[in-house]
């Protein structure tokens, strides 16, 4: 059963997975483009880790975007075809979604696999000045846990009934709401930043995001 | 003319100097009154108009911080005004009394206060946005604070701190970015620093006696830096810009390097970083010790303001930036095993979801 899920999962998503792939393997390439020159020297090597820096923000938006498609086809032609399909199968709920969530944790590996490739070509293709190093598979398992993380999340959203993600957007738009009315009333009260704080930093759900994505660094 | 109308005519203009002045001295006299009345009439206008421009203003001090604003900003300025005290005064210690002479003038953007009283004119100036929070003041107070204490200190310290004197900023933040410098300087000095070597730390952050240029690059290095600088064509240094690349003559290089009076090799952000060791170590009194000692080499006035000979200090300077080495995109097995415990968590959120129920 849970081939022919994967099977299902792959044909609906298949061309998510596809610019998916090109993005996360170009994404380390695009990162060291300038870095290959023979005539760098250690006086560019500041400027390489900006533009390292820079190109940084991309992998966290990547793991997000990939994630978010995909935990929304997993569960597209369920919510499409009201659960019939599902409730006609011999098993508890709790399986099937279980399987579900392991066909797209089993589909995010192309795009995390594509990321580490890329990452390695860069890394070796890249003129490093001195006193730089290059971090490949770090960076292509923070990735791959991010890819994981945000896909857990966003499943578990798509999972719920529309009660629920309407009691997720509340939540969202709550804490925005106490924020400005705080800030109305001249209190130094920051809501947001305090929320920010517990979900990405140590042990906040989205920590994995937060740090430095830097390919190159010191 | 006649010879008697010649004389009539005479006699008219003999008389008329004594008509007039008998008819001007009461008619004087008379305008005079009237320039007065006039004068004072407009000199109550101009009080009226100045009255009616000047605004009611509120003086704040918090510590030797004295601000100057309006009654509506009140809250916000005494709040911002004990934050930014309490800032300036563990920036500067005892030298931010001298702040207690140099008050400063708040107002909110597209606000400016209209009283152009000498005594309110003089005052510095300090914006904020409409939307400013108090410690968005309080950070626009303290850079005020330190530019005002910056025009008290020797041109050496203040060219070698920087623009904004004690900058008001996360100090982990600062070592960390110094780290990096550290690390990817260009320079021999920067390289031995790194390596261990504490005299060269000192020379790498511009507390050097004799030809720093010399101490901070290597001959390598300085042709480097001049092929970098290949496009300057002031001050007359092309040709020896060119003798330095194209025959690779090392007194042309320095010639050129001297001429355009480069600077450290580490900047600002680690220099900042020193100083505020110094300080730290030094207590309340070292920014004054600093800045009383000009004319001095900076290694000394470094030391007299720590209180820490200047090796030491150096020492523990190093030790601080190397700690600070940001962390790097590698991930700790605590972090990882966090990352999958939340997503495990959130895919169990998704089984036991309300829907089929």
């Amino acid at each position: 059963m849970f081939r022919m899920i994967l099977f299902t999962q792959w044909k609906w998503s298949r061309a998510i997975l596809l610019p998916a792939v090109l993005g996360a393997f170009a994404l380390p390439l695009f990162s060291v483009q300038g870095a290959g020159d023979p005539n760098r020297t250690g006086w560019e090597a500041r400027a390489l880790l900006n533009s390292v820096q820079t190109w940084g923000v991309g992998y966290p938006v990547l793991a997000t975007a990939i994630a978010l498609a995909i935990a929304m086809v997993a569960w597209g032609a369920d919510h499409r075809g009201r659960h019939v399909y599902a409730l006609s199968l011999p098993v508890p709920r709790w399986h099937y979604a279980l399987q579900r969530f392991g066909a797209g944790v089993v589909l995010l590996a192309a795009p995390a696999l594509a990321l580490w490739l890329g990452a390695l070509g860069a890394a070796a293709t890249a003129t490093i000045p001195a006193g730089l190093h290059a971090y490949p598979t770090a960076l292509a398992v923070r990735f791959t846990l991010a890819l994981v993380v945000a896909y857990a999340v966003f499943f578990a959203i798509t999972a719920g009934t529309t009660r629920t993600a309407g009691y997720v957007l509340a939540l969202i738009g709550g804490i925005i709401v106490i924020q400005i009315l705080a800030a109305a009333a001249g209190l130094e009260f920051q809501v947001i930043p305090f929320v920010g704080d517990r979900l990405l930093l140590w042990p906040g759900p989205l920590e994995i995001f937060s740090g430095r994505w830097m390919l190159i660094d010191v | 003319m006649s010879d008697r109308l010649r004389w009539y005519a005479t006699l008219a203009a003999l008389m008329l100097p004594i008509h007039a002045a008998a008819q001007e001295a009461p008619a004087l006299e008379r305008r005079i009154r009237q320039i007065d009345a006039l004068r004072r009439e407009a000199q109550a206008a101009l009080t009226h108009d100045q009255a009616a421009r000047r605004e009611l203003l509120e003086t704040l001090t918090v510590g030797s911080l004295v601000v100057v604003g309006r009654p509506a900003n009140a809250t916000l300025l005494r709040q911002a005004t004990r934050i930014a005290w309490s800032r300036l005064d563990s920036l500067y210690g005892d030298a931010a009394q001298g702040l207690a002479t140099a008050p400063l003038l708040f107002f909110l953007q597209g606000r400016p206060i209209k009283d152009a009283t000498p005594a309110i004119a003089r005052l510095q100036q300090v914006m904020a946005a409409p939307d400013a929070t108090p410690s968005d003041v309080a950070y626009q107070l303290v850079r005020a604070g330190s530019a005002a204490l910056r025009t008290r200190i020797d041109n050496a310290l203040a060219n070698w701190l920087g623009p904004q004197l004690l900058a008001d900023i996360a100090m982990p933040a600062v070592r960390t970015r110094a780290y990096v410098e550290l690390v990817t300087a260009p320079s021999i000095a920067v390289r031995r620093c790194y390596a261990g070597a504490v005299d060269a730390c000192g020379a790498a952050l511009g507390v050097v006696r004799g030809d720093p240029v010399t101490v901070w690059y290597d001959a390598s290095e300085r042709r480097a830096l001049v092929r970098q600088m290949r496009d300057v064509s002031q001050m007359g240094v092309r040709p020896a810009i060119n003798s330095c690349l194209q025959n690779e003559s090392d007194a042309a290089c320095l010639e050129v390097l001297h001429a355009l009076q480069i600077g450290p090799p580490l900047t600002n952000d680690a220099r900042q970083s020193l100083v505020r060791l110094a300080l730290v170590s030094g207590g309340p009194r070292a920014f004054s010790r600093l800045s009383q000692s000009a004319g001095q080499p900076f290694e000394r006035r470094l030391a007299v303001a720590s209180g820490l000979p200047i090796d030491s200090l150096l020492r523990r300077w190093r030790n601080e930036i190397i700690a600070a080495r940001p962390k790097p995109v590698t991930i700790a097995a605590s972090f990882g095993w966090t990352a999958l415990g939340w997503a495990v968590v959130f895919g169990l959120l998704a089984l036991r979801s309300t829907r089929w129920r």
